[in-house]
């Protein structure tokens, strides 16, 4: 079965990197642009892993991660926090959430892949054809 | 925050050539919006300095821009945004207050964060060839660290954009009141409008296709209706469908114009900076009042509307607003107000700017005209003829040509540009009270309301608009003056004569007079008398470009489709009135 990777983040230029990313590799991508949207489509897709930013408009990824860990079917879901700000009280707080992991912006693709690699089985497209 | 010394040097930004494009484009799009957001949020916590939500609205915009530029390894920018980023992270922990320093410093970032977008887009483009850019940024950002240091005087050395506005009025009340509109207005801009819209983005491409077709298809059915109305059998049923399939090609047509149209308020929300800039430049205060910023134009209108507007707002600023000394003199507030109002009426988009400064100087623009020889000594025309002289090129009643307003456009191009928009504009003006314009122009550019006229079996088309009357001319009408060629006598007027058939080289039907028709057009204020053979009446017709092959004739617009399936041509009346005479001795002979 194909993983689901799910990236919340406002800026469209991350979502595309992250995107890229991961197209060489047997999985399905979703991406959304704020926080609630990030919830719902997380609640309908159940994802397999979400990359979720910090900083963002409407929530912020913290409160959309509580959210998350709120809701039964996400509680367990992988997260690995997206983030500009480093060694703050944000850090804290989302250890507390049980995230997987953190990216510090601007992060190049195989920073993703490798903290991915340790979650999901990522297989090559070619491979799988 | 401990200072690096290494950041004093200025860094110099390159685009490397692996840098994704599409990255880089989709950064140059999101910095745009949020170059946007940072001005509009600015003019708001000038009005209210507490308002959190647009603090972070700003910190966001730097934080995104910080992130994005390190991404595509735009050190520059991306540290520029960090400080800055730094500033507001301050202000939203409640650390440091809203002032007219902070304000400038952030305003001067976002400038400088522009100069950069302008500049890889450029590079980006190929507008410009790939090179090292090097936009210093060291004194701002050493400002901002010396305000964060908490040192209150660290704006001094900011070059530039000093606002003439005391750091209190943010908070306190001015002498006067505050302008009622704007804090409202500025409230409902986009940025905090939240991004619940339902849309979906279509190429511009495929509107203006859609538009065309839905206009094909009104003339294709109305030559339908034509026939069927000719036709002899028994076509009641078919009448009643046809007006059924008319009434909904009409909405058709409708809703495919309207879905071209977009609030103005895009071009109405720049000028709050524009008039904050310049009056701060001028050490005068100057609240703009925005009215009807929900009123809906045409697309391509918007564009070509944002250069005149500006050089209006900008003029109004600089030489209409009196200093403030002298509005107090004159028992007037000390703060000047402009107002931009846009409405529809009648089937056109009325703009208007006005003022409440000192208005025109008429006997200085008389003194002028006399010696530029456009007016001759002793004769008086009226108001309206005098203000329609600063259109004049080269006009300028400035006593100082600022370094304002004297760059750029003057009125003149304004005004040509709105000609070229089939718009005209008026001006109305009362000394010590102020001065307003008035620009009319179409509700789209894809259909215009025409007169057809007949010259030598041929038809065209004249935009109405530029229509001011029609007559069956007598031979005592026309006379010709030696070096200026033929003119036609109307009331005190003396009207340069144009006949349509010598332009197009027809064998003439009406070479003189009794036969065929005298109309008047006025384009540029300047007017014409066009002699044409007959005129056919009035339609709406829709505008087809007709590409280069007409490209030669510069008197020719368009063509458009007419009711019997023929095509007609759309003669430009500005090319009209250009042709030949010089055209500016009108007011001359008017004695």
């Amino acid at each position: 079965m194909s993983n689901k990777i799910l990236t919340v983040d406002d800026s469209k230029m991350v979502r595309m990197i992250v995107t890229r990313t991961f197209q060489p590799f047997e999985c399905e991508i979703f991406e959304a642009s704020n926080g609630a949207d990030g919830l719902a489509m997380a609640a309908s897709i159940l994802p397999d892993l979400i990359f979720l930013d910090i900083t963002m408009g409407d929530m912020n990824g913290l409160e959309v991660l509580e959210k998350l860990r709120q809701t039964e079917a996400l509680q367990a879901t992988p997260v690995i926090m997206l983030t500009a700000e480093s060694g703050n009280k944000s850090i804290e707080r989302a250890d507390q959430l049980h995230v997987a992991g953190y990216v510090a912006k601007p992060f190049k693709g195989e920073q993703l892949l490798a903290q991915a690699n340790q979650i999901l089985n990522l297989q090559l497209l070619v491979a799988a054809q | 925050m401990p200072e690096d010394p290494e950041l004093n040097g200025e860094i110099p930004l390159e685009i490397s050539a692996e840098t994704d494009s599409e990255l880089l484009q989709e950064f140059l799009n999101d910095a745009r919006d949020h170059l946007d957001h940072i001005e509009q949020g600015v003019l708001v916590l000038e009005e209210d300095a507490h308002n959190q939500e647009v603090v972070n609205t700003i910190f966001r915009a730097f934080h995104t821009f910080k992130g994005n530029a390190g991404f595509l390894d735009l050190t520059a920018v991306s540290e520029l945004a960090h400080v800055l980023e730094s500033l507001l992270d301050q202000v939203r922990e409640g650390h440091l207050e809203i002032n007219s320093a902070i304000i400038e410093i952030i305003l001067k970032g976002r400038d400088t964060l522009k100069q950069f977008v302008d500049e890889i887009e450029a590079q980006v483009r190929g507008k410009k060839t790939r090179r090292p850019l090097l936009i210093p940024t060291s004194a701002l950002k050493a400002s901002v660290r010396r305000i964060l240091d908490g040192d209150e005087s660290a704006t001094c050395d900011i070059p530039a954009l000093k606002s003439s506005v005391p750091e209190e009025s943010a908070e306190t009340a001015p002498v006067e009141p505050p302008a009622p509109v704007e804090p409202s207005a500025n409230a409902k801009s986009p940025l905090l409008a939240g991004n619940e819209n339902n849309s979906v983005k279509v190429s511009t491409a495929k509107l203006d296709s859609l538009v065309d077709l839905a206009g094909e298809l009104l003339i294709a059915q109305s030559l339908i209706v034509q026939i069927a109305s000719s036709s002899t059998f028994d076509s009641h049923a078919l009448m009643r469908n046809l007006s059924q399939l008319n009434r909904i090609s009409k909405e058709l047509q409708r809703t495919a114009m309207t879905m071209r149209m977009v609030p103005i308020r895009g071009i109405f929300q720049k000028m709050h900076r524009l008039v904050r800039d310049v009056a701060a430049r001028q050490k005068k205060e100057v609240h703009l009042v925005l009215e009807g910023e929900d009123t809906e134009v045409d697309r391509t209108l918007v564009e070509k509307l944002s250069d005149p507007l500006m050089h209006m707002v900008r003029n109004a600023v600089d030489h209409a607003i009196e200093p403030m000394a002298q509005r107090i003199a004159a028992g007037k507030p000390a703060a000047g107000r402009i107002l931009l109002r846009a409405y529809h009426k009648s089937g056109h988009i009325l703009i208007e700017v006005e003022d409440d400064g000192a208005g025109l100087n008429r006997e200085r623009i008389v003194q002028k005209a006399i010696r530029n020889g456009l007016l001759k000594p002793g004769v008086v025309p009226e108001d309206k003829d005098i203000f329609s002289l600063i259109f004049h090129p080269g006009f300028s009643t400035a006593e100082v040509v600022t370094d304002i307003s004297g760059r750029g456009v003057g009125m003149d191009v304004v005004q040509r540009n709105i000609s070229k928009l089939r718009g005209k504009i008026d001006i109305r003006s009362a000394p010590g009270v102020g001065t307003g314009f008035t620009i009319q122009l179409p509700l789209t550019m894809a259909i215009i309301d025409g007169l057809i006229i007949k010259v030598s079996g041929q038809r065209y088309i004249l935009p109405a608009i530029s229509v001011r009357e029609s007559f069956h001319p007598k031979s005592c009408h026309i006379t010709s003056l030696p070096g200026r060629g033929e003119v036609v006598q109307m009331r005190k007027e003396l009207i340069p004569l144009l006949r349509l058939h010598d332009h197009f080289q027809f064998q003439t039907a009406s070479t003189y007079t009794g036969a065929g028709i005298m109309v008047v057009i006025e384009a540029d204020g300047q007017k014409r008398c066009l002699l044409a053979d007959e005129l056919l009446g009035k339609q709406e017709v829709v505008i087809k470009h007709l590409g280069d092959v007409f490209k030669t004739d510069p008197m020719i617009s368009g063509g458009a489709i007419l009711g019997d399936g023929c095509v007609g041509l759309i003669l430009d009346p500005t090319a009209l009135v250009r042709l030949e005479n010089p055209g500016q001795e009108i007011l001359n002979l008017a004695a």
